[in-house]
């Protein structure tokens, strides 16, 4: 990791090339549990995107006072103040977006994406580059989040954001909203970024 | 020694943490309170379309099993009633919902509390197509057991046991209140 990137670099990073979902293959969990339809792999996305940027922020303040031997328990702890921090001030605030939530927020506690960028790149940068590569890792778990429910909810429920597509007589593929949907459309979506990313390194070659 | 100072970092994080989550706490109980009985009054709304002001809150004793019931009153006359259900039938475990009574014990609204059933599948029992069913239906002219079972109930697609669960609370809550009605007598 060297220290001469430029900050677009570390934003864009998770986007694509580094997508959490699609390429590191973290926080398998969430993606395949939640994405049951648009509103909540959004929603998830969303939710994961703040603690990512805020937990980025705090690990990269506090990176040279936590002691290398302990860190993991530190960055627990600091994640899962974040993750109640939200949750609670969601309930309070904006309880119209707690009632579509609130069963997925603590879910962010054991999301490993949130863990892993501690680790990699919060407790080794610097604070501004740090919140990029939150900014852009959280970015990028939100498209797959998002990409996922949009097809499961299209083929599963014949809806596009509760708005149903096909009328009252389309029979939907239910077993794409069930959780072996999850991991068909996971797989493919693998597939067809394997593809492209092959694709792109053979054009360079 | 080293050892001992990496401890009192971890603790001192793990202070200043649950300090800033009780600081976030109590800064939000209030609000969380409130926020929590105006939903509450709103679904309370929602079930009983003849809701006035704030019904009476009552702990009802139903069969040794204690049953919230929020009951309207109109010059002493009992107008309708809403029931707080819990099932723990659910696929997902507890289900709880609100359920509104009219006065001669027809059901007059649905409304889900909380519950942890799959989503795309159970959570369609907040959708009306599901519960709009049971609007206006009762003991005497309803058959409260899903179609599967040979009920009158339409079952949500992929998930009877939700509808399943659902359906024998309802019937259970016009229950509790046709007793609650019938003990109260006149006062």
């Amino acid at each position: 990791m060297s220290k001469k990137e430029p900050l677009n670099k570390a934003f864009t990073e998770g986007i694509w090339k580094n997508n959490p979902v699609l390429i590191l293959l973290l926080g398998m969990c969430p993606v395949l549990g939640v994405t049951s339809s648009a509103v909540n792999g959004l929603g998830m996305g969303m939710a994961t995107l703040f603690v990512l940027v805020m937990s980025n922020l705090v690990v990269s303040v506090l990176r040279h006072i936590i002691p290398k031997k302990m860190r993991i328990p530190c960055f627990i702890v600091i994640i899962a103040s974040f993750v109640t921090i939200v949750e609670m001030l969601t309930q309070a605030y904006t309880p119209a977006l707690y009632r579509a939530l609130g069963i997925f927020i603590p879910l962010i506690v054991v999301n490993c994406i949130v863990l892993g960028r501690s680790e990699a790149f919060a407790s080794k940068n610097g604070v501004v580059r740090s919140i990029a590569d939150g900014l852009g890792m959280g970015i990028g778990f939100t498209l797959a989040l998002f990409l996922m429910g949009v097809i499961r909810e299209f083929f599963g429920n014949g809806s596009f954001f509760d708005l149903s597509l096909f009328g009252e007589n389309f029979n939907p593929v239910l077993i794409m909203i069930m959780p072996p949907g999850a991991f068909l459309t996971l797989g493919y979506l693998l597939a067809f970024s394997t593809y492209m990313k092959n694709r792109r390194r053979t054009k360079e070659a | 020694m080293k050892d001992l100072k990496d401890v009192i970092i971890l603790v001192l994080i793990a202070v200043i943490a649950g300090a800033c989550l009780s600081v976030v706490y109590v800064s939000t109980a209030e609000r969380i309170a409130e926020v929590k009985r105006m939903e509450l009054l709103e679904a309370l709304k929602k079930v009983m379309p003849f809701l006035k002001d704030s019904p009476r809150e009552i702990a009802f004793d139903f069969n040794g099993e204690t049953i919230l019931i929020y009951a309207v009153e109109e010059d002493g006359v009992l107008e309708g009633a809403a029931v707080r259900m819990t099932t723990r039938e659910g696929y997902g475990g507890d289900i709880s919902f609100l359920m509104g009574v009219g006065p001669s014990g027809e059901i007059t609204g649905f409304y889900l509390l909380s519950h942890k059933e799959t989503p795309g599948l159970g959570t369609k029992a907040a959708d009306r197509k599901f519960w709009g069913q049971f609007i206006g239906k009762s003991l005497d002219n309803f058959s409260f057991k899903v179609k599967k079972d040979k009920g009158d109930v339409e079952a949500i697609t992929a998930a009877t046991i939700t509808s399943r669960a659902l359906s024998q609370a309802l019937e259970k809550g016009l229950k509790v209140y046709r007793k609650y009605r019938d003990t109260r007598g006149g006062s």
